[in-house]
């Protein structure tokens, strides 16, 4: 940029003057196209003087780098690794800056949770480990979760789902164990917070009056494993159902992202990778707690696809008292009795399902969105949130049991052609593809994506490509337009269905 | 095979020199490893080899006797922790099992077994590594001027590492290596020296069985990336150029080195992670009661800095020598005082 026009633009220290800022971001600091127009180089390459303004690793949050924000502008092109490990912390200062600083709400009495209990109509009692409170928070896992909910009510059983009250991107402290706070979820209620001593004090009473009880774990981030395996020991469960929906019992990274750059493989935690990643330093102690309960409790494997099962069991030696695969949905197609009309004059249109996070690959679709846009292809969000980062269109779109169909609605009401769904890990399961594929769209992924790259190449609706300069080239030139072609006949002629899963109640002997 | 393996450093560059040391460790539990230190503690530190990954310790000192002071006075800070390096080399040779001696700077980090060399060592005296061991493009003149024209100015090969067995040409090398350095361990590129370093480009003319290893995966660090891509396999050992990475120089901590990694580097992740990580190895080992910028032969005993011009004429002129033999002093018929009055022009 002209020294000139920069000086107009911003203040000294690199920082935009309120001029710059009206027009270029919107009131809640997130950037308007326009910025990403003025930023980016023909080629996609950032402009030096907007380095300053572009090195999140989520674009379009005008901040300050470390050491650099305030006193001067970053002169040299940080490279993409640099701008993700500048914001890296260790792993201990992870966890940390995740703490609340919020008091404990009044805990729950083990005669409250028992009573409350007790009320309950007659029925086994499921009790079930995962990470939030699968009700408020969006989300894969948390819609398996109610979906879980909803077919054990059907079979009369009572669902209390128990999360940590303090969200960690880790196990729990071994020193919490039994005081670790957590927050109890009945029948898809939030009746509140007790300690985990508490409420296997409560389980221990119940059980002592006859009631019959399971255990599911969906998620231990943030659990205490010492503690679910008392709780287990004194529900007096017969076997325990472990979902594998990533691979926390791997390492604390879930989605294996070495320093939240690369997907690693789990490698052995002596290897350099390990040793040189901000999760490695954490790994060995976590994965000793992870073994300890799998030794203690009769833990069935639950693994939602067939990829991640062969996967899994070639980088785990966890014992186990059982496996099974249980896929979330499963698709049926078949052909339509009246084919629709094909309409090949209609804009490519790309869509990328769900929250901008980079491991279900935000940066690739931002990448391509900036470099593609103007070619006369559509680039549409659907998500919860709007990322205001240049797409064309954005779609709110808040998938529950009682809209679980609201995704593919969605990209099937916007004649998606095209869902990029480039993940960086090898997704356990991958609910996004398959409403991609059920709203009509074909998926484009990477090999390294999992059960996404393994479903695109049994169904044959999408392309794998081999890397980001593949997936470029795929939309440089006529290839994008053949396959859409190809796309947009076979929706035509083709209706796909999904049959959604009861979770644990699929596995043998539970339904 | 007992291996000695020893660095060199100050105070200053304690939390450096203990990654290497603790690195070192992992991959060598059996090397004995030394730490030559020409420095004193700073009030309120002291330094216990109960607490450290080394395993002995040997002063400038210890090395030079009474003439350490006013030898180290005609040395800047780099200059010094690399004129002693020949001296440590010769006393580390002098032990009664050694069998092999190896030399790592403080600013370097083991990754992999060194057992390579160490085999080496079987059929050759000495071990060197080159700054670069591919050429550059012809049409690439920044990196010919970064890399190959830096590599004519200041030395062939680097001289963070060397090794060497314990036969008599390896001592005959460390001895001339010692008398060398011992006058001329300078910065005088004017004069075609510098430091320890540019000596070693005659090593191969004067000694036997001198290895040059040119294994991409020794000595990586900003002068050869040009040249290097890093990756991880699939159990997650580190390659470079598909060859282990057995240790990477971790030189100039800080801008510097981070714009010359990020040019020669570029997108190469693994790379920037090293130095994620080794940042905050520095860091972990960096203990706050040492004073940024510590070296005890720094300053006068009354605490003003020797600057180097102080330096550079107390080594020129002999009559100063004699007449000052204890420079660090202040006070009355002090150097210090002689500086003071005569502005170094008497």
């Amino acid at each position: 940029m002209n020294p000139f026009w920069y000086r107009i633009l911003f203040r000294k220290a690199g920082k935009p003057r309120k001029l710059t800022r009206a027009v270029l971001f919107r009131k809640d600091r997130t950037a308007r196209p326009l910025f990403y127009r003025v930023i980016h180089k023909k080629n996609g390459v950032v402009r030096p003087h907007w380095i300053y303004w572009a090195a999140d690793s989520s674009p379009g949050l005008p901040v300050e780098l470390p050491g650099a924000g305030v006193e001067r502008v970053e002169t040299e092109n940080l490279t993409p690794a640099e701008k993700v490990l500048r914001r890296l912390p260790r792993f201990d200062r992870m966890v940390a800056d995740v703490r609340r600083d919020a008091p404990l709400p009044d805990l729950l009495s083990a005669e409250t949770i028992q009573s409350q209990l007790s009320a309950l109509p007659p029925g086994e009692l499921l009790l079930v480990a995962s990470h939030d409170n699968y009700r408020e928070v969006p989300g894969g896992v948390q819609l398996c979760i109610q979906h879980e909910e909803k077919a054990a009510q059907e079979r009369g059983l009572n669902y209390l789902q128990f999360h940590p009250w303090q969200h960690l991107p880790a196990l729990a402290p071994e020193g919490d164990g039994s005081d670790l706070p957590v927050t109890l979820v009945l029948n898809g209620k939030m009746i509140g917070t007790t300690t985990m001593g508490t409420l296997t004090e409560a389980i221990a009473s119940l059980v002592a009056a006859g009631q019959q009880v399971r255990l599911v774990v969906h998620h231990l981030l943030g659990h205490s494993p010492e503690s679910i395996t008392q709780l287990a020991r004194t529900a007096q469960v017969r076997e325990v159902p472990f979902w594998l929906h990533d691979f926390f019992t791997l390492c604390p990274s879930y989605t294996l992202q070495r320093n939240n750059l690369a997907f690693c493989g789990a490698p052995p935690t002596e290897s350099n990778a390990c040793q040189l990643c901000v999760y490695g330093q954490a790994r060995e102690g976590h994965l000793q707690r992870i073994e300890a309960l799998f030794k203690s409790l009769p833990i069935v494997a639950v693994s939602p696809s067939q990829v991640t099962a062969d996967f899994w069991k070639s980088k785990s030696k966890l014992p186990l008292a059982g496996f099974a695969v249980v896929p979330h949905v499963v698709l049926d197609t078949r052909p339509k009795a009246l084919p629709d009309p094909v309409d090949q004059s209609a804009p490519i249109t790309i869509g990328f399902l769900g929250g901008a996070v980079p491991h279900k690959g935000w940066p690739a679709f931002s990448e391509i969105m900036f470099r593609h846009s103007g070619t006369g292809r559509r680039f549409v969000v659907f998500s919860d949130k709007r990322p205001g980062l240049g797409e064309d269109e954005w779609h709110f779109v808040h998938v529950t049991t009682d809209e679980p169909d609201a995704m593919a609605q969605a990209v099937a009401k916007a004649k998606v052609d095209f869902v990029l769904h480039w993940a960086s890990w090898p997704e356990t399961f991958s609910f996004t593809t398959f409403e991609a594929l059920t709203g009509g769209a074909w998926v484009l992924t990477n090999p390294v994506s999992g059960n996404v790259q393994a479903t695109v190449q049994r169904t044959g609706y999408g392309a794998v490509l081999d890397d980001l300069a593949d997936l470029d080239r795929l939309f440089a030139d006529e290839e994008l337009e053949k396959l859409a072609a190809r796309r947009r006949a076979e929706s035509a002629r083709t209706e796909i269905t999904a049959r959604q899963s009861a979770l644990s109640f699929d596995l043998p002997g539970w339904s | 095979m007992a291996v000695h393996a020893y660095t060199s450093f100050t105070f200053s560059y304690l939390n450096r020199a203990r990654v290497l040391a603790t690195s070192l460790r992992r991959q060598h539990p059996d090397w004995v490893i030394w730490a030559v230190l020409t420095d004193k503690p700073p009030e309120g530190f002291s330094f216990d080899l109960k607490d450290e990954a080394f395993d002995r310790l040997v002063t400038a000192e210890d090395l030079f006797g009474e003439e350490t002071d006013r030898w180290l006075f005609a040395h800047d800070i780099v200059e010094a922790c690399t004129a002693v390096k020949g001296r440590a080399h010769v006393r580390l040779l002098q032990e009664p099992d050694v069998d092999r001696v190896v030399y790592f700077d403080p600013d370097i980090a083991v990754f992999n077994s060194m057992d390579p060399v160490i085999q080496l060592l079987a059929d050759n005296a000495i071990v060197l590594t080159p700054h670069q061991v591919d050429p550059e493009p012809a049409d690439d003149t920044r990196a010919i001027i970064d890399n190959e024209i830096a590599s004519l100015d200041y030395g062939t090969f680097n001289l963070g590492f060397v090794a060497t067995d314990a036969s008599t040409e390896a001592k005959r090398f460390a001895q001339w290596w010692d008398d060398r350095l011992h006058d001329w361990c300078h910065d005088r590129r004017d004069i075609g020296v510098f430091v320890d370093q540019k000596w070693c480009n005659l090593v191969p003319c004067f000694f036997d069985r001198v290895k040059v290893l040119r294994d991409p995966g020794y000595n990586v660090a900003s002068w050869n990336l040009s040249q290097r891509r890093m990756r991880f396999d699939e159990e997650g050992r580190a390659l470079i150029n598909g060859h282990p990475l057995r240790f990477y120089h971790f030189t100039k901590l800080g801008p510097t080195g981070d714009v010359m990694t990020r040019r020669y580097a570029g997108t190469n992740s693994e790379i920037h992670e090293l130095w994620w990580w080794y940042r905050n190895e520095v860091e972990r080992f960096t203990d706050s009661r040492i004073p940024k910028g510590w070296w005890h032969y720094g300053t006068f005993d009354n605490g003003d800095v020797i600057q180097k011009r102080m330096r550079e004429l107390y080594r020129s002129r002999k009559d100063l020598q004699l007449a000052f033999p204890e420079p660090r002093q202040t006070g009355k018929d002090s150097f210090h005082e002689w500086l003071e009055v005569t502005g170094g022009n008497g």
